[in-house]
Order: C-alpha cells, then sequence, then structure tokens
C-alpha cells in the first residue's frame, strides 16, 4: 500500500522552466494520471535492463506524460534539449503526479 | 485551480506553490502578471512559506528525482577502447618481464604501478564496450550482426577477467574482441557533424590504425 504523498527533490534541467533543479516537489500516489501530467516514476531495471535493480536502490525520475498507450505510460522532459528519450514506463513503476512545488 | 484564481497572483506565486502542470498557459500568463507586481513582496511571501514548508522535509525526507536522464551527445569513438585493451596487453607483458626472484625494491615498485595501471584500463575499457553497447548501437544493428551481443558479453566479461589475472592470453583475447567491434562499429558510424570540433575517429592519421593491425 502506498502512502498518498511523498517528497522529491528535483535534479538535474530537464523539466526547466517550471521545475528547476533544487526544487522540493510533492506527490499525490493515489491517483490515476493522465497526459499532460508530470509524475515521478522508478526505473526497475539496470541499466542494461538485464537484472532487476534491488530494493533500495531504484533511482527516481521527473517527466511529463505524454500518451498511455496499452498500460504503458511514454513521458518525456520539458527541456527536450537536455533530456533523452525515456522508454515506456509501467503503471507500476509510476509513483505518482506532482500536485505542487515548495 | 479556484484557490489560484481567488488568491491574488503576486501572493500564489510568491507561496511557492507550482501551479498544476496542466495549468501551464495560466502559468505564463501569472508570470506575465507577476512580471509588473513589486519583486520585494513575491520575495517575502515566498521565503516564508519555503521556509514553513521544508520544515516537512524532516518528517518525510525527500528522495531525488532526476530529471534529467542523459545528454544525448551522439559523439562516439573506439580509439580510447582500442588503446585501453593495448594498455592491458602492454602491461602483461611488462609484468612478466620484471624478474620475480629476489625483486628489488624498484621492482616491486613498478609491479604496483603495472598493476594499477593494468585495473585502471582494463575497467576504462568495460566502460566504453557497455556505452557502445547501450547507447551506439540499436536494434537495427542487433538484427543485422545477430552475435553482436554475444560479442559484447565476452568482450566486458573479458575485460573483468583480465582485472582479476595476469594472463597474456586473456589480455590478447580481449584486444582481439574489441577489434571486431570497433570494425563493426567503423561499417554502422556515420560522418561526423560539420559543428563538431575535435573528433577523433575519422582522422585517417589517428593511432587507431596502429592499434588495429
Amino acid at each position: 500500500m502506498k502512502l498518498p504523498f511523498s517528497v522529491f527533490v528535483v535534479y538535474e534541467n530537464s523539466m526547466l522552466p517550471v521545475y528547476k533543479p533544487g526544487d522540493h516537489v510533492v506527490t499525490f500516489n493515489w491517483k490515476r494520471i493522465a497526459v499532460g501530467d508530470v509524475v515521478v516514476f522508478k526505473t526497475t531495471r539496470s541499466r542494461l535492463a538485464l537484472a532487476p535493480v534491488r530494493k533500495g536502490l531504484e533511482r527516481f525520475y521527473i517527466k511529463r506524460v505524454i500518451s498511455t498507450r496499452n498500460k504503458m505510460v511514454y513521458v518525456a522532459g520539458d527541456n527536450w534539449r537536455e533530456s533523452a528519450k525515456m522508454p515506456p514506463i509501467s503503471n507500476l513503476d509510476l509513483i505518482g503526479k506532482v500536485i505542487g512545488k515548495y | 485551480m479556484v484557490l489560484s484564481c481567488s488568491l491574488s497572483p503576486a501572493i500564489w506565486n510568491g507561496l511557492g506553490l507550482g501551479l498544476h502542470p496542466r495549468s501551464c498557459k495560466l502559468n505564463a500568463v501569472l508570470a506575465v502578471r507577476n512580471s509588473r507586481q513589486s519583486p520585494i513582496l513575491i520575495l517575502c511571501a515566498r521565503l516564508r512559506l519555503v521556509k514553513f514548508l521544508r520544515v516537512l522535509d524532516f518528517v518525510l525526507k525527500p528522495k531525488i528525482a532526476l530529471a534529467h536522464c542523459d545528454i544525448p551527445c551522439g559523439i562516439y569513438e573506439t580509439n580510447t577502447l582500442l588503446m585501453a585493451a593495448q594498455t592491458v596487453v602492454r602491461m602483461v607483458e611488462v609484468m612478466e618481464a620484471l624478474p620475480m626472484d629476489k625483486p628489488s625494491l624498484q621492482d616491486r615498485n613498478n609491479f604496483i604501478r603495472c598493476v594499477h595501471v593494468k585495473e585502471k584500463h582494463a575497467s576504462l575499457c568495460e566502460e566504453q564496450l557497455v556505452t557502445l553497447w547501450a547507447y551506439f548501437f540499436k536494434q537495427e544493428h542487433f538484427e543485422k550482426w545477430p552475435d553482436l551481443h554475444g560479442k559484447f558479453w565476452k568482450a566486458v566479461n573479458l575485460a573483468s577477467d583480465n582485472k582479476q589475472n595476469v594472463s597474456r592470453e586473456k589480455a590478447k583475447e580481449l584486444m582481439a574482441s574489441c577489434r571486431e567491434i570497433s570494425q563493426i562499429f567503423d561499417q554502422v558510424k556515420v560522418a561526423p557533424k560539420d559543428n563538431l570540433v575535435g573528433v577523433v575517429s575519422d582522422n585517417p592519421e589517428s593511432p587507431k590504425k596502429k592499434l588495429m593491425s
């Protein structure tokens, strides 16, 4: 069971201008996401997608949802100059939707 | 959203609450309006609430959310890979040439330095291989060369073996594997962009020719 809220600190520039490095963001984890939402998700695969990442060593990413197809979520950064393509994300890897920054 | 409309734009923005991403247009409108407000007022409001809300961090420790995945620079080359593999071979040769019976202090020093350089260059080789494997080669390349995954797997493991062992055969196998991968890389690699300066992989006078022979 997920907690309703999580907090994260944004690192790096791919979500500029809305989310700057060092911004603290709050996510709400009990809501279904829609296209246009900014979400935080975790990577459960290693860099080469060969082995699952051990619990506690996951990396969290913040990106904007650009489409959803076949229970997969496609995401991208706002600042396309510094954001590489990300593979589609499974719904299970989503942490929550960003509802505010402080 | 209702709250955002009911509050003055300066106060809302000053509270430090980022608007919902869907309301980006509204955010932009507010930013324009806010630019007409006193910056001191905005700063004061922001500082007060930021200080208050960040008390939350003592309760819920924030984790790092990476916004940036990787810079798609598109610069790839195999000179470093070949040089690192060649260095591993050379270090093994130098270590084998050192006297093992009653080594002098100088010999011991040289031996340790060789081990250090071998370790460093085997790691560099491994890193370069993984970068090419994960980022340069695409699905169509693996379809064109079906044994490419196997070649990379073998080369990465050989780099690791060379860190664990001092073996001329393993070092030469690593060099051969890296050359094979480099040959495939040369068939795939397109000409560099005009505005890139300092790309050495396509320079005919580069030391690559020597390393490949």
